[in-house]
């Protein structure tokens, strides 16, 4: 009996060992085998820029394959739910699929190569998200089951084209041997029931949506690793911008000399003036390029200046002038020489002329440091009907060739070529004196 | 079939059945009265009013509240223009605080308040929260209806009970545990129970939004022009003046990248809009685009770019994406 008993207690303790040695492999096993999730986000510090007055659209996400369809659905679905939330107004499901399909844009494919102002124009939202949903796999061996869904996602500001977040989450669990089963029956019933029951896909989705928008949801949460070290601008932006920003260097030379002629003290009283008419055809408003005046208001309203551009009159043909002209020089000494230029463009001789005794106004339509690129511009209005000459312009060593239009005894005439310079050639110009009068 | 399957499978074929059977649970049911037509005039605006919840349920649990939350979340992906639930409490609050049940007023006097097509009723009739041992549970019963407050007419309405729980019949270990752990959270459990449940109910709720789709019409914006330059550098005080044409009686603001948003324009003739803004000391403005905006009585609004210039301050530019 005694041995018996010596015996059963032997084995109780040998029971309770094995216990303790299983214990830690238990709980190593529990956290293991919990769900696994695979996060990575960053978002920029503009983010947090966005308000209730920014409108963002959620665009259909880009599947892989056609069977993804639906999770796909169920995501940006989530992404609505989740974001609903936020710091930013969400550009209704509707309008931003309608909007989308007015403008073909109907394969999420694309979204990553279009340029985001372009999604700016069409929704009118001030930044879009896009995702993509990159694996949904399923995997099934009797006594063992997984699902895996990997997304990623971007958010551009289309004002901008910078990538405001960006992330690429993976979310995994499965069934099985692994979770310690319950019973024979939960061995091979659990994988089963985990893969084909769509409820669990769906459970996932949400949880990694939940996971995935909470970084967005609170911006001021993100840590160092989490922000973006410097603004990234979205690929599809960069395109567009860079040919804006190319037009805008040529017109940067231009703008550079019209600001050098400018400077010249001539004394010509109103020659550092443009002016355009209002609706009434009063010139009123100086339309220097920046306008310069005390500090205001951030929302100050200017004056109403609603532009009536007139067109071309045919009495406004081009006054007859002189052939050629030179401008005296200045007290600064500085010389103004017209040039030769292609042979369509009225050409000046060198020749010393009498000035007029009433001053004579002109409009400058570009100054160029290349008699080359002047005469370019020269031709082109030429041949559509202009009556244009080039005048060198020497300062301080530098030589530019700038560009005319016309000659007019009457101020008002000269606005008007301007006005029409401006409207149909889209020209930039100013009216400006050629004598002082 | 005898011939196909050895002896020894069949149980486990079985099993595979039963496993199919129950993944087809797990729905709601929503009885629809009325679909979503090109014909008929489905209601647009929506107001999802207060839950009413049954008195057994204790008010601190709140599940009525968070089956509401949930519900708007989700149903805003459907094609209703929903109000804000905050404007919803806000318009229906001297209602409540005077005494009256909002079950008690008619769909007129609701439409009069909240000028919305239609309303959904929610009622909560039971939730639970449970956790002990091996067994836990979180559940919320609901009724929900839409009402068409033109027409007093039901479109669709369901009863539904939404349950979530875990016991010894879990297939794992580690399961049962994480569930019994998760359950303890009352609100996370409250809300994953709402969840469900609102997902299996709106898969049934009629959505419009295939007809509205060719309803939406952004403004129409004809043009806009700006007075910088290309490559100009702006100064402090320097004036940013803008002007836009286009669909006249609207409200426009123009933003200079994401810099400055909202600056607003004034309609100074018919379908001209003009706008300014100068610059302060510490603007940091770095190829900034101006963009007109023009937003419909709608609440659409539609963007157009002035490509002539952007508007900088600073040299820095901000790198290329590889």
């Amino acid at each position: 009996m005694n041995s018996s008993l010596k015996t059963n207690s032997i084995r109780n303790t040998l029971r309770w060992r094995q216990l303790v040695k299983i214990t830690p492999a238990l709980m190593l096993a529990l956290m293991l085998t919990a769900c696994t999730t695979n996060l990575q986000s960053k978002v920029a510090g503009n983010l947090n820029q966005l308000s209730k007055q920014q409108t963002v659209a959620i665009l259909p996400v880009e599947v892989m394959e056609a069977g993804q369809k639906e999770t796909a659905a169920m995501f940006r679905q989530g992404l609505y739910a989740n974001l609903k939330e936020s710091k930013f107004n969400l550009l209704e499901r509707y309008v931003v699929d309608g909007l989308l399909e007015q403008n073909n844009l109907t394969d999420p494919a694309q979204f990553l190569n279009i340029n985001p102002m372009k999604f700016a124009e069409i929704l009118g939202a001030d930044a879009v998200l896009i995702g993509r949903i990159n694996k949904i796999e399923r995997s099934y061996f009797v006594i063992h089951s997984s699902i895996e869904i990997g997304v990623s996602v971007q958010m551009v500001d289309t004002r901008t084209g910078e990538i405001l977040w960006r992330a690429e989450q993976t979310e995994s669990d499965f069934q099985g041997i692994g979770k310690i089963p319950t019973g024979i029956s939960s061995i091979i019933l659990g994988p089963i029931q985990f893969v084909t029951n769509k409820l669990n896909l769906h459970r996932m989705t949400s949880k990694l949506v939940g996971k995935l928008t909470s970084i967005v949801k609170n911006p001021d949460d993100a840590e160092k690793g989490e922000t973006f070290e410097k603004p990234l601008i979205a690929s599809a932006a960069t395109r567009d911008l860079k040919k804006i920003e190319d037009v805008h260097n040529l017109e940067a030379e231009w703008a550079e000399d019209v600001a050098a002629y400018t400077e010249v003290p001539v004394n010509l009283n109103d020659t550092e003036e443009d002016f355009i008419s209002d609706s009434a055809g009063n010139i009123q408003t100086k339309l220097t390029q920046l306008t310069t005046q005390p500090p205001a208001s951030e929302s100050e309203e200017m004056q109403p200046t609603p532009v009536k551009w007139n067109p071309r009159e045919e009495s406004s043909a081009p006054v007859a002038v002189e052939p050629a002209t030179t401008i005296f020089a200045q007290p600064d000494k500085v010389t103004v020489t017209p040039v030769s230029i292609a042979p369509k463009a009225t050409v000046a001789p060198l020749k010393k002329i009498t000035p007029p005794a009433l001053p004579q106004y002109t409009i400058q339509v570009g100054a160029y440091k290349t008699q080359n690129n002047a005469s370019k511009i020269a031709n082109q209005l030429s041949d559509k009907g202009y009556d244009v000459f080039v005048t060198q312009f020497s300062k301080d060593g530098a030589t530019l060739f700038k560009v005319h239009v016309e000659k007019f005894s009457d101020k008002e005439k000269a606005y008007q070529l301007a006005n029409t310079l401006s409207n149909k050639e889209k020209l930039p110009n100013f009216v400006t004196t050629i004598n002082p009068g | 079939m005898r011939h196909c399957f050895p002896k020894e499978f069949r149980w486990l074929i079985g099993l595979i059945l039963i496993a199919f059977i129950g993944t087809g649970c797990g729905t709601a049911k929503v009885q629809v009265y009325q679909y979503v037509d090109a014909e008929t005039n489905y209601p647009r605006s929506v107001a999802i009013l207060p839950f009413s919840y049954d008195s057994e349920i204790a008010e601190g649990k709140r599940p009525h509240r968070i089956l509401r939350e949930v519900f708007f979340s989700f149903f805003s992906y459907l094609g209703y223009s929903d109000l804000p639930l905050d404007t919803i409490d806000r318009k229906v609050a001297p209602t409540i605080k005077a005494g009256v049940n909002l079950n008690d007023l008619s769909n007129s006097q609701l439409r009069e308040m909240l000028g919305t097509d239609a309303v959904i009723r929610g009622h909560v009739m039971n939730a639970t929260n449970f956790t002990a041992g091996i067994y836990a549970e979180t559940s919320i019963k609901a009724k929900l209806k839409m009402i068409d407050l033109r027409t007093d007419e039901v479109m669709w309405e369901t009863e539904h009970n939404e349950l979530n729980h875990s016991s010894i019949v879990m297939p794992a270990v580690i399961d049962l545990i994480r569930d019994q752990v998760d359950n303890f959270e009352v609100r996370e459990a409250y809300y994953k129970a709402a969840e469900s449940f609102t997902l299996k109910v709106l898969k049934q709720v009629p959505d419009p939004s295939s007809v509205r789709q060719n309803e939406v019409h952004l403004p129409r914006i004809e043009s806009i022009e700006a007075n910088i330059l290309g490559n100009s550098k702006l100064q402090p005080n320097d004036l940013i003046y803008v002007s836009m044409e286009g669909e006249s009686g609207l409200t426009a603001h123009f933003d200079i990248g994401s810099f400055k948003s909202h600056i607003a324009m004034k309609e100074v003739s018919p379908g001209l809009y003009t706008g300014s803004y100068r610059v302060k000391k510490g603007d940091i403005i770095d190829n900034a685009l101006i963009i007109g905006c023009l937003t419909s009585k709608q609440g659409l609004t539609a963007k157009k770019f002035y490509k002539g210039a952007m508007a900088v301050i600073e040299e820095a530019r901000l790198p290329v994406e590889n």
